[in-house]
């Protein structure tokens, strides 16, 4: 004890020298923990997202890029499918089949396209308001509705895909007409519409204002304007000048009722040269693979570490000695014996271990929470 | 405490420095001077009796226990429990404030007997030397003066048998000179402890039972006479 209060007293004392020496140790502590740490998490929160969502119909191309598309809503430029597909596959009988179209953003968050099967299929709850029910409504997932200070009966204005495309896609003012309940998943951060509403913030349909009617116009009998706001006076003029079936989705979630409609839909799909049906489970596995192997790259570089920082302490330690071998004699002189000297250095050396540990762990457990949510934040 | 010491023969090495004491007899009590001139071995004779070196021959003897006959974790309890010493360079650690300097031999020493409080001791001792204010203030910021008295409390505090001082008033002015002589002098006498001090201050010499000249010693002279 007495050895521990002395050591305490000597690194109080020589606090900057302390001080480097428990953040170098610290960072030789923290970099194996963080990835470790970061590494289960994202295999926990990735796995987890995954094990939900059995299967992922898409555009044929990167099987990464689709999967993280469909389970985190991030940016897919593969490709589309046509909502026809969707309407064949709900048809064909095989499950659960979910649209999804995520394409723009609002405030900065993912704009979902979906229907209202989504929710169930996800188990989402509603925190406050209602579900969407009119084109225009959307619902905020937890995150994005305290990120932009949202509420129901709020507005919320989509994203412009490019500033200075004047003849491209209008902002579409929003209706907010609910907040989701938080689930620590990538849907806390989604602003879900309905998929007809993601076709007219694409530009796939429109509306016309009357009101801006005039009959003295020599050059247009009806004046047509591209809206910014879908509203209960102008809702009945929106249509789509295609058939919505030729309309774009950007992923299709399919729950097959069963083993046998699993490889259906897989069959359905192997032969194809447009699209692709992909199990996220698999994709995860193998894309955590990747990761493990990474993993073991920074372990086996963690251990030089350690093995550089363990001579540079003892480097240290010796040259410690012999600045404070004064130090040593007088203590001698008081009667310490060589055991105590030695237990005195063990001392200091292990209030800087844990000292350093602590930092390590604070340090690495922020990392990690940090990592949980960037998770979650994939999308882009 | 008495001390005896029998043919004893120092040196650090061959061709160096060499002391050689026939015979000198120290009674348990006695206030005694080492004098002479630098480099005349009154250092070593101090840290000889101490048990901090040990002689290539002869015995020292404290009380019934031959010292230098004893292992070196022996001889190092012995010190702690029977010996104080005041070292001519103080021998502070630098890092500590002056109660850890002036409690430092107990927190090295589980076996050091502790009287009373050792806190309220701290206070009291250091309350004698005019360091009581002074108790929380780094050592290293403390005058020369200081720092001895420092040194001084430090070695009186486990209240040992036998006190050795190496010049020990080396560094004070003269009224702290003389009180903290007369400290050593009754913390010698209410504990019954031999007092050896080496100086240089002859003024100081009529204060001691015995002044033993090292300038004798260079002849190789017994130095009872």
């Amino acid at each position: 004890m007495n050895s521990l209060w002395l050591a305490w007293l000597y690194l109080r004392r020589r606090r900057v020298a302390a001080g480097v020496m428990v953040a170098g140790v610290a960072l030789a502590l923290y970099l194996p923990l963080a990835t470790h740490w970061a590494a289960n998490a994202f295999d926990e929160t990735l796995g987890a997202r995954a094990a939900t969502t059995p299967m992922i119909v898409g555009a044929r191309g990167s099987r990464f890029d689709l999967v993280l598309h469909g389970l985190y809503f991030r940016a897919h430029s593969e490709g589309t499918v046509a909502h026809g597909e969707f309407t064949a596959l709900r048809d064909a009988g095989h499950g659960r089949v979910i649209p999804l179209h995520v394409q723009f953003t609002a405030g900065g968050q993912p704009v979902v396209g979906t229907s209202l099967d989504y929710f169930e299929f996800r188990e989402l709850q509603m925190a406050r308001g209602e579900s969407m029910m009119l084109l225009g409504d959307c619902v905020l997932g937890a995150n994005a509705a305290s990120e932009l200070s949202l509420s129901p009966g709020d507005k919320l204005k989509t994203d412009r895909k490019n500033l200075f495309d004047l003849a491209g896609d209008y902002p579409l003012q929003l209706n907010v007409t609910g907040v989701l309940s938080a689930t620590g998943t990538a849907d806390d951060e989604g602003v879900f519409v309905d998929v007809k509403t993601a076709w007219i913030i694409a530009g796939h349909g429109h509306g016309h204002d009357e009101s801006k009617y005039n009959a003295t116009n020599s050059l247009s009998a009806k004046m047509v304007k591209t809206y910014l706001e879908i509203t209960p006076k102008n809702m009945g003029t929106f249509h789509f000048h295609s058939d919505t079936t030729a309309l774009p989705l950007t992923a299709i979630l399919v729950e097959p009722m069963d083993a046998k409609e699993t490889a259906m839909v897989l069959s359905r799909y192997q032969h194809s040269d447009q699209l692709q049906a992909l199990k996220p489970p698999v994709i995860v596995n193998e894309m955590m693979g990747m990761v493990m192997r990474v993993r073991q790259f920074l372990d086996a570089n963690y251990v030089m570490v350690a093995g550089a920082m363990g001579m540079l302490l003892s480097l240290i330690v010796a040259l410690s000695r012999r600045l404070r071998s004064r130090e040593m004699q007088t203590l001698f002189l008081l009667g310490c014996s060589r055991g105590t000297q030695y237990s005195l250095q063990a001392a200091e050396l292990i209030i800087i271990f844990i000292a350093a540990f602590a930092l390590a762990l604070v340090a690495a457990w922020t990392t990690v929470g940090w990592a949980r949510d960037y998770l979650n934040t994939l999308a882009g | 405490m008495r001390v005896t010491i029998e043919n004893l023969e120092f040196e650090y090495g061959p061709g160096r420095f060499r002391l050689c004491i026939p015979d000198l007899q120290i009674e348990a009590g006695t206030r005694m001077a080492f004098v002479g001139p630098s480099g005349s071995g009154k250092t070593t004779l101090l840290r000889l009796i101490a048990g901090i070196v040990t002689p290539q021959s002869g015995t020292v003897t404290i009380g019934e226990v031959p010292v230098n006959e004893l292992a070196d974790a022996g001889r190092r309890a012995f010190r702690i429990r029977h010996v104080g010493f005041v070292f001519q360079d103080f021998r502070l650690v630098e890092h500590l404030d002056v109660r850890e300097n002036i409690l430092l031999p107990y927190r090295l020493n589980d076996a050091l007997p502790v009287y009373d409080s050792i806190e309220s001791q701290v206070k009291q001792q250091a309350k004698r030397l005019d360091l009581a204010d002074k108790l929380d203030s780094p050592v290293d910021e403390l005058s020369q003066g200081e720092q001895q008295r420092v040194a001084i409390c430090r070695a009186l505090l486990p209240r040992p048998d036998l006190l050795l001082g190496d010049e020990p008033t080396g560094n004070l002015d003269p009224k702290n000179k003389d009180r903290i002589l007369d400290q050593l002098f009754q913390q010698a006498e209410s504990a019954e402890a031999t007092l050896v001090m080496v100086t240089h201050d002859h003024a100081l010499l009529d204060r001691f039972d015995r002044v033993v000249d090292f300038t004798k010693f260079q002849k190789q002279e017994a130095l009872n006479e």
